[in-house]
């Protein structure tokens, strides 16, 4: 079955039986596949094209999130969308929206945080996974969850400091965000980043090296320590004072 | 076409075997942009709603729509020959496109020959278009999207489009000019929050505010009063619009030819008054409807909650990530500064009393709304309680944006 895109409401024909339809779908375009060329086709991805790096990363680098907050107005589109183009479950989204207030007076503030997997170059999940259901891609550093793998232990979940991955009591596993990877591979930008209508989140290619973080670092105010897992994840514009 | 807002983005249904599974943001659509705001990526959603009404009901009761619709005919003529045309009237709503709009009043008002026709959009659009209509003989906007990308100010008053209107604020966040960005608002909204100059002005001060703008551009000798007549009538047939990828504004039969796809009204200094002039109006400042006292010494302002949210929820609480995307029970914001004299703790549930009702909400503190006020948003049914029913004397409009209320404890009825 298609790992991404449009599969919500999937119909299948009552006639063929499963192996027949999985071979029927690995001949043909998968939806993101049709989805792209379409979308292309339309000169779309021109609206991205800047938010996303020319090519894979270098020996020594990985794919990263970066978030600006100054230009993030809380709109929430990124988790709507996430939920959307991936085909997840009715209460299902792979990324999270937070708020952070701070601030008096003229000074006063509240600022929304959106948030996805941090794809960390030393991901708690996968450490801590007893049958191997991630991996950490050598080329782009995104970790995916091999949703064929997990037996819903949820010891991820326990292991993520982040709320990363989330258990799905319908499927009995665990799914999270895999940066779209299908997507970028195509030459698409991830769902969160095209839908921003600001173009807040983007993705970077980070050194590994960057991401040595010393303990007591955190990449917000009240985050987890960053030396724990090496969170892949920048953010532009964090208020200092945030409570 | 996004039935939520007027903003009118363009979204894509896909398909699967005929019927709609999907919807994405159309990539070329000159409005929205390739860009969607939650409520637009999950239109489809509601669709699927298991109370959602699907067959006609005569006395709650399933019957097919032939049945429904000659009771409805019957009863609605029985009533109309007791009592008059009066005594029925449409509610109608902003939510439905421009063609069955025209064809709905046209039933009522030539068909069924009624008197009243009301929409929902008398709570939020009916001042703006009443002054429109007042000061340009025609009741919209004179300018148009692009022109948040090309201006050098721009000015908010009183609105929060970053999470109103977000499709629009991308334009905002688009212009390359380095705007000076004022917004007019008592809250530091998030537009305030990333405007230039943020005026928290006290609520109902906003025609003071101008009075005296307008004093002072009078003064510096700032003003052009050319204006010249032009007025035509007639709108073109459909097909020309189609085939130009949609249009703004319907076009007058005397511009055939001309149709371009995005065009700013009176741009040509016309107004579509008789003399061709637009108008200037004047009315003395009012106090606020329901002015502070002892018993209720605080206000209380509404408005949008967040962009996940549209009205009172009646649509958007069908689906589940947008539901996720809002507070699930009723908040109020207030000032750290009330809080703490009002010994609140943040989280706390509290009581709000108008001279209308009395209600819960959890507490939010935040410096973000002033002392003496607080903000509650108007998607709870709780806050329709509250407000007060007040109306402006040329649309009609309520003004639930502000009336007194009282805070206390958070002793709940059980």
């Amino acid at each position: 079955m298609s790992e991404l895109g449009v599969t919500a409401g999937y119909r299948t024909d009552p006639g063929a039986n499963l192996i027949d339809q999985l071979l029927a779908e690995q001949r043909s375009l998968t939806a993101v596949e049709r989805f792209s060329q379409w979308h292309a086709g339309e000169h779309a991805t021109d609206r991205y094209r800047h938010l996303m790096p020319a090519g894979l990363p270098s020996r020594g680098e990985q794919y990263a999130f970066e978030v600006d907050l100054d230009c993030c107005t809380g709109c929430k589109a990124c988790v709507s969308a996430c939920h959307s183009l991936n085909g997840l479950d009715e209460d299902e989204a792979w990324r999270d929206v937070g708020l952070l207030l701070g601030g008096r007076g003229t000074d006063a503030y509240q600022q929304t945080v959106t948030t996805a997997c941090h794809h960390c170059a030393d991901p708690a999940c996968l450490n801590g996974c007893p049958v191997g259901a991630y991996e950490k891609q050598a080329d782009t550093g995104v970790v995916r969850h091999l949703d064929d793998q997990c037996i819903g232990c949820g010891y991820c979940v326990l292991k993520c400091p982040y709320d990363v991955p989330k258990y799905n009591p319908k499927l009995g596993i665990v799914r999270k965000c895999d940066m779209c990877v299908g997507r970028l591979r195509a030459g698409e930008a991830p769902a969160c980043v095209q839908a921003c209508p600001t173009s807040a989140i983007r993705i970077r290619v980070v050194r590994l090296e960057d991401l040595n973080f010393t303990p007591g670092t955190t990449m917000l105010p009240g985050a987890h320590d960053s030396s724990y897992t090496r969170p892949a994840r920048c953010v532009a514009s964090v208020p200092q004072d945030a409570v | 076409m996004c039935g939520f807002c007027a903003t009118g983005c363009s979204l894509t249904a896909h398909l699967r075997h005929g019927e709609a599974i999907n919807l994405s943001p159309n990539p070329v659509y000159p409005v929205n942009l390739a860009m969607a705001c939650p409520k637009g990526w999950e239109a489809l959603t509601p669709l699927d709603a298991p109370d959602r009404g699907t067959t006609p009901l005569l006395n709650g009761e399933p019957v097919d729509w032939s049945v429904a619709a000659g009771a409805f005919v019957d009863r609605m003529k029985a009533i109309i020959a007791e009592h008059g045309p009066e005594a029925v009237a449409v509610l109608s709503t902003g939510q439905i496109v421009t063609e069955e709009m025209a064809f709905l009043g046209a039933f009522a008002k030539f068909g069924m020959r009624l008197r009243h026709i009301d929409s929902n959009t008398r709570q939020c659009m009916a001042t703006a278009a009443v002054a429109y209509k007042q000061s340009f003989g025609f009741d919209a906007p004179p300018y148009t999207y692009a022109d948040f990308e090309l201006s050098d100010v721009l000015v908010f008053v009183g609105a929060n489009p970053c999470i109103a209107h977000p499709i629009m604020w991308q334009r905002v966040m688009m212009n390359s000019r380095s705007p000076t960005i004022v917004v007019v608002d008592p809250r530091r909204t998030e537009t305030a929050m990333a405007a230039t100059h943020h005026f928290a002005i006290q609520p109902k001060s906003d025609l003071v505010l101008f009075y005296g703008l307008a004093h002072l551009l009078i003064q510096r000798g700032a003003v052009d009063e050319a204006f010249i007549i032009a007025s035509t009538t007639g709108i073109q047939g459909y097909g020309m619009i189609e085939r130009e990828g949609g249009v703004q504004w319907p076009l007058a039969q005397a511009h055939r030819g001309e149709l371009k796809t995005e065009r700013r009204l009176f741009e040509d200094g016309r107004f579509f008054h008789p003399d061709g002039r637009a108008k200037f109006l004047f009315d003395a400042p009012r106090a606020l409807p329901e002015p502070v006292d002892e018993a209720y010494p605080m206000i209380l302002l509404t408005g949008r909650g967040s962009s996940a949210q549209w009205h009172t929820n009646t649509r958007t609480a069908k689906s589940e990530v947008l539901r996720m995307l809002y507070p699930q029970q009723c908040y109020v914001e207030i000032h750290p500064d009330d809080a703490r004299a009002l010994k609140i703790a943040d989280r706390a549930r509290v009581s709000i009393a108008s001279r209308r009702a009395c209600v819960h909400a959890t507490v939010k503190i935040t410096a973000c709304v002033q002392r003496g006020q607080i903000f509650m948003p108007m998607h709870d049914e709780e806050v329709n309680k509250l407000t007060l029913a007040a109306f402006d004397p040329h649309s009609r409009q309520p003004s639930y944006k502000a009336c007194a209320i009282r805070i206390g404890s958070g002793a709940e009825p059980t």
